[in-house]
């Protein structure tokens, strides 16, 4: 059992805005303290404190970050906690989609009775909780533990009130046969970039549609589904896709203001299956292809 | 590749094959064959074994020494570097440190060489990186090298390079999975060393990245020693243990070789093509050379 103290960062922060009021000042009985004023990161200037790393939060449509450092004296290591608000949960699910990894091991993380999104692995935690993605990760002292990472979020997740849930665009893949922790949500062209590289924007995302992915297996394919302002932008959108010679192993389908599309990741054509499943959900609807906690 | 070694390693290889009888054609391509040397040990590093300083050493002058052409480790350097050059050696950055023993015994080369200048510019984001730049002052102290070599304010983001009176270039990067590159290395390191920083070049898998090559560093010699002891996987460490150091003067090839290195044993990030900014870096910026018909790959291990 972790001993976590909460000194209420508000009385410490005072008129402090932004997602930099959730970082707490100690944790741990104060065994960790923050080390300075925490770095409040917004907008391009993302690219000053990440370099590359920046696109994809930008990708995922983030609006502030804070960036806090934790010491303490006692037996050395440090721990630094990046969180990323976001305008709405699901923008925030977003780039814990984005940068976990298929082999992360998932974390039994509770405040009260909700499950927190979480995974751990190469000595940092992530987590999603209502409007917030957290990053918490361990310098390479090998003197910070997964229980020094996981103390720190529970502080930072028992501070969100709000819900979490998860984009509702995800109800329009198909959900049979999905790889757990596959799934990724964002908007932005360098994102989409890590799922199917097409040098120019095919897909129109210049206007920031909403996009999942996600990968199945048997056999080992992506279905992907795009919603769009509007009927007629997604038709532009269906009508160049389907016959660009750059996505011609790819299989299009369009529903209103929705397009889809499916293809295999070994073979030259999308699974037949696959697509017939990704037709009827993206008419009808079904659970979430996400399983939060799993 | 300077122009002595060029001359050099054509002379070379016109006389290995003339000697073989081969035709006019082969000949040519042969000549035009730019070299990339590979050196593996498989008691340098691994996941749980510290780094070893002299296999690094040894690693280090047979690299050098098989792209020179020479037995003699003071020439191979030499051939490089010369006594009027200002060196500026360039580190790999955050997201996957260098083992530090690699650009010391760098540094102790270009001290052999005896250059009129010479600094190691390593990334100012490094000086949060303790343990890494202590590991680094030692080592350089060690090797009777002074710390005023080391010098945080050139490599920055943006960074100065262009300020300086460069005149000889070498770069040692790491390579790692990346979320916008797909695999870092060379052409990647460029961008993050312009004048102009790495965000501009950032779109389509970088795809720009090779552009500042030739006009921001086009003018100083180059030489390039890929640090692939070990490989990382995005800001996150180390993934694999690969053992090798990459030695070449073309940062095109050598980093196309390097890449293939790379994806023998990890995987790009995501579905981005690794190869697509460095075969613009050739095709479209004129920056070296990606046709793997025309590199000569030595593998050696030690």
């Amino acid at each position: 059992m972790i001993a976590c103290t909460l000194l209420l960062p508000m009385a410490v922060s005072g008129q402090q805005n932004g997602p930099a009021r959730l970082l707490p000042p100690s944790a741990q009985s104060t065994m960790w303290a923050l080390k300075a004023e925490p770095r409040r990161i917004s907008g391009t200037a993302i690219y000053d404190y990440m370099d590359g790393a920046g696109e994809i939060p930008i990708a995922c449509g983030y609006k502030a970050l804070a960036v806090g450092e934790y010491t303490r004296k006692s037996a050395g290591g440090m721990i630094s906690v990046e969180l990323y608000e976001f305008a709405n949960a699901a923008d925030a699910f977003g780039l814990y989609s984005m940068k976990r990894l298929a082999a992360g091991k998932p974390v039994a993380l509770t405040i009260g009775t909700d499950i927190v999104q979480a995974q751990s692995g190469y000595h940092e935690l992530l987590l999603h909780r209502g409007k917030y993605m957290v990053l918490i990760f361990a310098d390479d002292s090998g003197k910070v533990t997964d229980a020094d990472l996981m103390a720190i979020a529970k502080l930072i997740a028992s501070q969100v009130r709000d819900a979490s849930p998860l984009p509702d665009l995800l109800k329009l893949l198909p959900s049979q046969g999905v790889v757990p922790r596959t799934v990724k949500y964002f908007h932005g062209k360098a994102a989409m970039d890590t799922v199917k590289f097409v040098r120019e924007d095919l897909f129109h995302l210049k206007a920031h549609p909403d996009v999942a992915v996600a990968t199945y297996t048997a056999p080992q394919s992506r279905a992907m589904v795009l919603r769009y302002g509007s009927t007629s932008e997604a038709g532009m959108v269906f009508a160049a896709a389907s016959k660009s010679t750059d996505l011609k192993a790819l299989t299009f389908v369009q529903n209103g203001r929705v397009v889809g599309a499916a293809w295999s990741l070994v073979g030259k054509q999308a699974d037949a299956g696959l697509v017939t499943r990704l037709k009827k959900s993206i008419a009808s609807p079904g659970p979430s292809v996400e399983q939060v906690g799993k | 590749m300077t122009d002595m070694n060029r001359r050099q390693f054509v002379a070379t290889a016109t006389a290995g094959v003339l000697a073989a009888g081969l035709s006019a054609d082969a000949l040519a391509e042969s000549a035009k064959k730019t070299k990339v040397v590979v050196v593996t040990c498989p008691d340098v590093i691994d996941r749980d074994k510290p780094v070893n300083p002299g296999a690094v050493r040894k690693m280090m002058e047979t690299g050098v020494t098989r792209l020179a052409g020479t037995s003699d480790v003071t020439k191979a350097w030499k051939t490089f570097i010369k006594p009027t050059d200002q060196v500026a050696v360039a580190d790999a950055g955050t997201w996957l440190l260098n083992v530090p023993e690699v650009l010391i015994e760098i540094m102790r080369g270009v001290t052999l060489a005896g250059p009129s200048a010479a600094k190691l510019t390593y990334c100012a984001l490094d000086e949060g990186h303790l343990d890494f730049m202590g590991k680094l002052k030692s080592g350089l102290k060690d090797a009777s090298i002074p710390q005023e070599v080391l010098d945080g304010s050139i490599y920055t983001i943006r960074s100065k390079y262009h300020q300086q009176q460069f005149t000889s270039l070498i770069m040692s990067p790491t390579l790692k999975s990346h979320s916008i590159a797909g695999v870092s290395g060379i052409v990647k390191h460029f961008a993050t060393m312009s004048k102009g920083g790495p965000q501009p070049h950032h779109a389509n898998a970088m795809e720009t990245s090779g552009s500042v090559i030739v006009p921001e560093f086009g003018h100083m010699k180059q030489l390039y020693v890929v640090d692939a002891l070990r490989f990382g996987e995005t800001t996150r460490g180390p993934q694999f243990w690969q053992k090798s150091l990459i030695f070449g003067t073309d940062p095109v090839a050598t980093d196309m070789v390097a890449m293939d290195v790379f994806l023998k044993s990890c995987k790009t990030y995501g579905e981005l093509p690794p190869d697509h900014h460095r075969l613009l870096a050739d095709t479209r910026y004129n920056a070296g050379i990606s046709d793997r018909s025309r590199i000569e790959v030595v593998n050696v291990r030690v």
